[in-house]
């Protein structure tokens, strides 16, 4: 069996000497957000507000990549005014000149990130920038390669699903769970941090799309024997704008998983 | 590897099916050929079950979602006070 070992809530482990979590004080890190954007123009400032009151708060080294896909209601704009009053240093623009997808994003954040580590989220405000001080601690516990969000243990939760929208989701989880036995309880979750190496090594490995990439890739985490701990979020959904959870896309999400289960 | 073991147990009820595997009598005419229908329902039942259950426990969080609510009108106000396009 691989090496993949999973821990869920904070245990104080008395037998093991504070050895790691010196080696990581003494050690300085920096934290890389990445926000691939498209449209996000009412979002993005208050995001990236809540993520330096959070780092700022709590001492960390950051920085904020904002990965615009030329998006045409002005986003970037708001984005340079935002470097403006955060700093070059903690505001990093890399726009693109046209929507080219999410793992091309994230390859290209990697590309201009100089943290060691890298957290991915949404940028619309369903991921709470203050869960990022639990992922770091829990990241040194045990020098996780993968720190995830999960919505669904205690702690967690979801905020804004009627009992359709929670069906399709523990319909989901409960099919990828059987066929791909990830060994974690929210698979398609996007709120993680990852060793800047580690997500490196696992994208390039990726090849699906859409909701199907962020379960390919925890697929693809197990595989390469990579350690997970997962840390309650909570998660509200679609602040502003509507969901998009149609038939097609539930089509697509069983056509992917279908292609992840036959390609592992 | 889903894929094999799948394949593995449909070859091995087929040739039960078909007489290739030693089975006693009753078994191979009454159980065998019902068994994947027996496999279906089990696993439906235990999709359901695990659904349900699911579905019951969901955790919501109003909180999260007034203190997000709250949080965003700080932050609009203090980034329109330095200049920044706030709708």
């Amino acid at each position: 069996m691989s090496r993949f070992h999973v821990s869920i809530s904070p245990e104080p482990d008395s037998a093991a000497p504070s050895f790691g979590s010196h080696l990581n004080m003494s050690r300085h890190n920096k934290y890389s957000v990445l926000l691939p954007t498209y449209n996000e123009r009412d979002n993005l400032p208050i995001i990236t507000w809540l993520l330096a009151k959070t780092f700022k708060e709590h001492g960390l080294d950051y920085e904020i990549i904002i990965i615009d896909d030329n998006s045409p209601d002005g986003t970037l704009e708001v984005a340079k005014q935002l470097q403006r009053v955060y700093g070059e240093s903690h505001v990093v623009l890399r726009p693109r000149a046209g929507k080219l997808g999410l793992g091309t994003a994230y390859v290209h954040g990697i590309q201009n990130a100089t943290g060691n580590f890298v957290i991915i989220m949404d940028a619309d405000m369903s991921h709470h920038p203050k869960a990022i001080p639990a992922f770091i601690s829990k990241q040194k516990e045990r020098d996780y390669d993968i720190v995830t969000g999960t919505r669904y243990t205690s702690g967690g939760g979801v905020y804004g699903w009627d009992l359709r929208r929670k069906l399709t989701s523990r319909g989901a989880n409960f099919i990828a769970d059987l066929l791909l036995n990830p060994g974690v309880s929210d698979l398609t979750g996007s709120f993680r941090l990852y060793k800047k190496d580690v997500l490196h090594q696992i994208i390039n490995a990726t090849v699906s799309k859409g909701y199907v990439f962020q379960m390919e890739m925890m697929v693809r985490a197990k595989q390469f024997g990579f350690s997970v701990a997962e840390v309650p979020i909570t998660f509200v959904d679609r602040v502003y704008g509507e969901s998009k959870l149609g038939a097609s896309e539930i089509v697509g999400y069983l056509k992917g998983l279908w292609t992840l289960v036959t390609s592992v | 590897r889903f894929a094999t073991a799948f394949t593995a147990a449909a070859a091995t009820w087929l040739l039960g099916l078909v007489g290739v595997l030693p089975l006693p009598a009753t078994v191979r005419a009454d159980i065998w050929p019902v068994l994947p229908l027996l496999f279906a329902v089990s696993l439906g039942s235990y999709a359901f079950v695990n659904i349900g259950y699911n579905l019951l426990v969901f955790r919501e969080c109003p909180e999260a979602y007034h203190e997000l609510m709250q949080q965003i009108q700080e932050a609009k106000d203090d980034l329109r006070a330095k200049n920044v396009d706030i709708a």
